[in-house]
């Protein structure tokens, strides 16, 4: 979502009539003011519609125009102004969605028309956004940490009052989006389009179905599939392929003992709802990981061997490549998307890149760009203290060779029990999600950690992503 | 064993009576028809006193937490049946620390190592039904190995909140229970605004413009989802001795959910008997809670003075 310029013709829609309609929420024209080279034309505009959707700080407007052209919105709360993205055809009727809207905010709202290269805007029309459901925690600024913050907004699962609820939330702290159904979500990525949100509700039970949701800004179900054993996080990439961790269970005979035990796999959805196993660790890392799987079984403990525990999943583009995150057998992975083999290796007992296996510490997310990825390592000891670190990694598959070269951690230092993430957001900075610590931090690009927002009690930050502009 | 201990934020002695004004600063442009709450609303305020028992269970058993003849709550009302149990394991914080920060709601979530849930059957959770975030998840691989402080809390059905709590700690023991006297509070008194309401009246409270609590802290009126009406059979002169010594266990009770409102009419709250508006017997209470608070106390608490 672009900002739009705040030089507007004032004096041209002064002079114009105020705007009159069948609304009776339409607001004196005092309120947001109309793009550059707008004009102010009333009449020009019918059958106005500006309502909530399923999810009620976002609102779905349709308006009919006397000529046809493109139409989008401008909106607005406090001094803060978007735009919704120019429809792709001119016509005479129009819709739009706007989103990112905070809760409890008084939203000003008015309706473009490009005409030929002339821009008509309709009158302003207010409406507003409820509080968020109390179940969810209040967000406050950090006071050692209110400086400049990630601008747009933080896609946030958020654990609290035991549920975990898919949110968005800007940089100050304010809910501007929430789900609000039963499911358990991780998680929370926006979806390849821009429009939505890509979500995995985990299964209760471990062999149970997990589902693969496509969820409209609008609270609109786009698509759901289920995937036995699915959990934790998926991947949509941009040919519309989706890939999930699944789950493998089984026994093994351990030294004359028989060990039930689960591993992770890589599950592939096609388009056509076809689901294929792509990659499995039981196949491809059980010999190689044999001893530490011993070492596990000599410690023993309640319930199933999760020798691998995945946990994220994250797609590059330019390679092809699906970039898989083994929590358990501490470990980061690139996976060849066409043939499911293992090009290379990060961390861990069977580490393919050189200098990579004391990178690695507990990894709990991975983001990937250019030739690095960023992994939220959960327990990594730096000169001798163990933190919670966003550790990135440049990676030079030519020589197998990877080499740190960034970090950032909490100057108070914090090691989550659950969870915790890292994200590169657009403008270089960097997203520390804290899992159980319940603090969400940002690094400016410098690196400097400039803003924090915490929770009460109980929270807990999930798998976070972030999104500059909204479509 | 048991552990007493006091909100470290009040250490002043309670007053022993409340001086309350007429009208003041807490209160709207109200009318007969309409309460209109701001700022704290005119909230008494509370020092507390936590009292919580330490229970032994071992961590190699699928250790039984029951709560058959627990009949209160921490204030004495009728216990609402809880629907779910939480396990906190707290790191860095031993229970004296804890138990002050549950009373004051200083509790910060960077102190929780995980939390674990249950929904209960029969009014008990074993060890092995307790889930994280909705997941199955063995406790045995923590209680016991975890260098933790272990704090149960009963939340009641209905949005009532805590309803009791107690701290467990590895040693032998294969249940735990939790009964009236595994915990208890005290409460002192500090003085509030009033509100007036004529009697028989059935006026709409309006309570978005709260934004501060009975502590003082910061409140975010979005959050409050319960609203309880209290009727104690004992003049405001004696109303904190009465607190202090019984809580509310002699009050009658009206309660009321309220997610997703900031206005109700008093007279939608549910008792034994229909709200029929304030009388000039005894004292009326109104409390707005935020069940999702640890914290098992109103965050505002009011005097209604009957006029």
């Amino acid at each position: 979502m672009r900002l739009v310029p705040v030089l507007a013709a004032i004096v041209v829609a002064s002079s114009l009539p105020l705007m009159t309609g069948c609304d009776p929420r339409v607001a004196a024209d005092t309120g947001i003011v109309p793009d550059e080279g707008c004009l102010l034309d009333a009449e020009h505009f019918s059958a106005v519609s500006i309502e909530p959707t399923g999810v009620p700080t976002v609102f779905e407007a349709r308006w009919s125009t006397a000529e046809a052209g493109w139409g989008h919105a401008i909106f607005s709360v406090d001094d803060a102004q978007w735009s919704t993205t120019v429809e792709g055809s001119a016509g005479t009727e129009h819709q739009a969605l706007l989103v990112g809207s905070p809760a409890l905010s008084d939203v000003q709202v008015r309706l473009v028309n490009d005409v030929d290269g002339e821009l008509l805007c309709s009158g302003s029309y207010a409406r507003s956004t409820p509080a968020p459901p109390p179940e969810l925690p209040v967000l406050v600024l950090d006071d050692a940490y209110r400086g400049a913050g990630p601008q747009g907004w933080s896609l946030v699962p958020i654990g609290a009052d035991v549920t975990s609820v898919p949110t968005m939330v800007d940089a100050q702290g304010r809910y501007c989006w929430w789900l609000q159904d039963d499911g358990y979500y991780f998680y929370a990525d926006l979806a390849p389009d821009g429009r939505g949100f890509l979500l995995l509700d985990s299964p209760a039970q471990a062999d149970g179905p997990g589902r693969v949701v496509d969820l409209g800004f609008d609270g609109e179900l786009r698509d759901e599939r289920f995937v036995d054993g699915a959990h934790n996080h998926l991947v949509k990439t941009p040919d519309g392929f989706i890939y999930v961790l699944g789950r493998e269970s089984y026994e093994v005979e351990v030294e004359g003992e028989t060990i039930a035990m689960v591993s992770d796999t890589v599950v592939e959805l096609l388009p056509d709802g076809e689901q294929t196993v792509l990659w499995s660790a039981r196949d491809t890392l059980y010999d190689s990981m044999y001893s530490m799987i011993l070492q596990r079984v000599a410690q023993g403990g309640p319930g199933d061997l999760d020798w691998t525990h995945g946990t994220t999943l994250a797609y590059h583009e330019q390679s092809d490549r699906l970039v898989v995150v083994l929590t358990g057998a501490n470990t980061v992975m690139g996976l060849d998307r066409s043939t499911g083999s293992m090009d290379w290796v990060l961390g861990g007992d069977v580490s393919t890149l050189a200098g990579s296996r004391e990178l690695v510490s507990i990894p709990h997310s991975v983001h990937v760009y250019d030739d690095r990825v960023l992994v939220y390592n959960q327990r990594f000891v730096r000169d001798g203290q163990e933190c919670g670190e966003a550790t990135e990694i440049t990676l030079d598959l030519d020589t197998s060779s990877a080499e740190l070269t960034w970090f950032a951690r909490e100057p108070d230092c914090g090691i989550p029990d659950i969870l915790g993430s890292a994200y590169r957001t657009a403008d270089g900075g960097t997203l520390m999600a804290g899992g159980t610590l319940g603090r969400l931090s940002w690094f400016d690009p410098s690196g400097e950690l400039t803003w924090r927002l915490t929770g009460d009690l109980g929270t807990t930050f999930g798998g976070t992503t972030h999104v500059a502009e909204l479509r | 064993m048991w552990l007493s201990f006091a909100d470290p934020r009040r250490g002043l002695a309670a007053l022993a009576l409340l001086v309350l004004a007429a009208c003041g600063d807490g209160q709207g442009d109200s009318g007969d028809d309409e309460i209109l709450l701001e700022g704290d609303g005119g909230t008494l305020g509370l020092e507390v006193t936590a009292t919580v028992s330490v229970q032994r269970a071992d961590p190699g058993e699928d250790v039984v937490i029951s709560w058959t003849d627990l009949g209160v709550d921490l204030l004495g009302l009728p216990a609402a049946d809880p629907d779910e149990l939480r396990l906190w394991a707290f790191s860095d914080l031993s229970r004296e620390q804890i138990a002050a920060g549950v009373v004051a709601d200083t509790l910060a979530s960077s102190s929780v190592l995980t939390v674990y849930a249950c929904q209960p059957q029969d009014r008990a959770c074993a060890f092995s039904a307790l889930e994280v975030y909705g997941h199955d998840y063995d406790l045995r691989d923590d209680f016991g190995v975890l260098d933790a402080t272990w704090l149960l809390t009963l939340h009641g059905a209905g949005r009532r909140g805590v309803q009791s709590l107690g701290f467990i700690e590895p040693g032998g023991g294969d249940a735990v229970t939790i009964d009236d006297g595994t915990a208890g509070l005290s409460l002192g008194l500090s003085a509030g605004q009033p509100i007036p309401v004529a009697v028989g009246a059935d006026p709409v409270l309006d309570w978005s413009g709260l934004d501060t609590d009975a502590q003082g802290g910061a409140l975010a009126s979005y959050r409050l989802d319960l609203l309880g009406l209290f009727h104690l059979p004992v003049g405001l002169g004696e109303l904190e001795n009465t607190l202090q010594a019984d809580g509310l266990s002699g009050a009658r009770a009206w309660w009321l959910e309220v997610p997703d409102r900031d206005r109700v009419h008093l007279s939608e709250a549910q008792g034994d008997e229909p709200f029929g508006g304030v009388d000039d017997e005894g004292t009326w209470l109104l409390g707005l809670y935020s069940s999702s608070s640890i914290r098992p106390l109103p965050r505002v608490l009011l005097v209604l003075q009957p006029r």
